[in-house]
């Protein structure tokens, strides 16, 4: 840079490389993350599952014939391999049943709970079904 | 170096104005409350209370339940414990998972509160508001966050 402060052709592109890689690094950067979000468990497509297997309904009660005995977990939504579901009636912690299928976690587990009507000894109660899910 | 220090200050600015955005989204996080909140009222007024045991009519929901008691008049001391029964649990469940709840059922001839009303000062609020039967029975279950 001379006295008056203006810089030289070889800076000029020097400052222009460099405003070039830290653009591309910081584009990078935000790509990768979009695409760990993409990588993501999907909360709706787990909600498909679980209503296509008469695990869930949105306006419909699931019945249990009895504490621990109620609709069985066969098989897994397409890459998962592993799932917990309680059902348990609301503000109540004890479970009325466990339904586990897969593998033990081993990494990120997506959790999430939903409001429903559980039906039991001919009684539908308001309740929540928590369903725990992994890769 | 003028021209490294811009490039520097322009990325700085980019950052801060993906940040604004990102953060400015809060409408995703308020319609999933606002969801989880109608969803649980739907479900709690579809609960079922058993009003004459016995009877073939016994088997009714909690909206039913509601409206009948407004046709009546103003519900007794009983009939506003068999309420609190079964409104509990949900009030429990989503101050558990989600934040204060309260719920405000207006029955034409008396207003009923369950759940702890938080005092002044609180911050934002969700409302689901149900209108019942003809609409002379109104039920608001408030949660604050």
């Amino acid at each position: 840079m001379d006295c008056e402060g203006v810089g030289g052709f070889l800076e000029s592109i020097l400052a222009v490389m460099v405003v070039i890689t830290a653009s591309s690094i910081f584009l990078v950067v935000l790509a990768s993350g979009t695409m760990q979000v993409e990588e993501d468990i999907d909360q709706e497509e787990v909600i498909s599952w679980l209503i296509s297997n008469d695990l869930f309904f949105k306006d419909g009660v699931v019945s249990l014939d009895g504490p621990g005995v109620g609709p069985s977990l066969s098989g897994l939504p397409e890459g998962i391999s592993g799932m917990t579901i309680v059902y348990r009636p609301s503000g109540n912690s004890t479970p009325l049943v466990v339904l586990n299928q897969g593998e033990p976690s081993t990494g990120d587990v997506l959790a999430f709970q939903r409001p429903l009507l559980i039906e039991l000894n001919g009684s539908k109660f308001p309740g929540v079904m928590e369903v725990r899910v992994w890769r | 170096m003028a021209v490294l220090v811009d490039a520097l200050i322009f990325l700085v600015v980019l950052t801060l104005l993906i940040a604004v955005i990102y953060s400015a989204s809060p409408g995703k996080m308020s319609e999933d409350r606002t969801e989880m909140l109608r969803s649980y009222h739907s479900v709690m007024l579809a609960g079922e209370v058993s009003a004459n045991e016995g009877s073939s009519m016994s088997v009714i929901n909690l909206a039913e339940y509601l409206i009948a008691l407004s046709i009546i008049g103003a519900p007794g001391e009983e009939q506003v414990l068999l309420i609190e029964k079964m409104v509990n649990g949900t009030i429990a469940e989503l101050k558990m998972t989600l934040g204060n709840t309260w719920l405000v059922i207006d029955l034409g001839s008396a207003v009923l509160h369950f759940g702890p009303q938080p005092s002044d000062g609180i911050g934002d609020v969700y409302a689901d508001r149900r209108e019942l039967g003809d609409g002379s029975v109104v039920s608001t279950l408030f949660l604050t966050v």
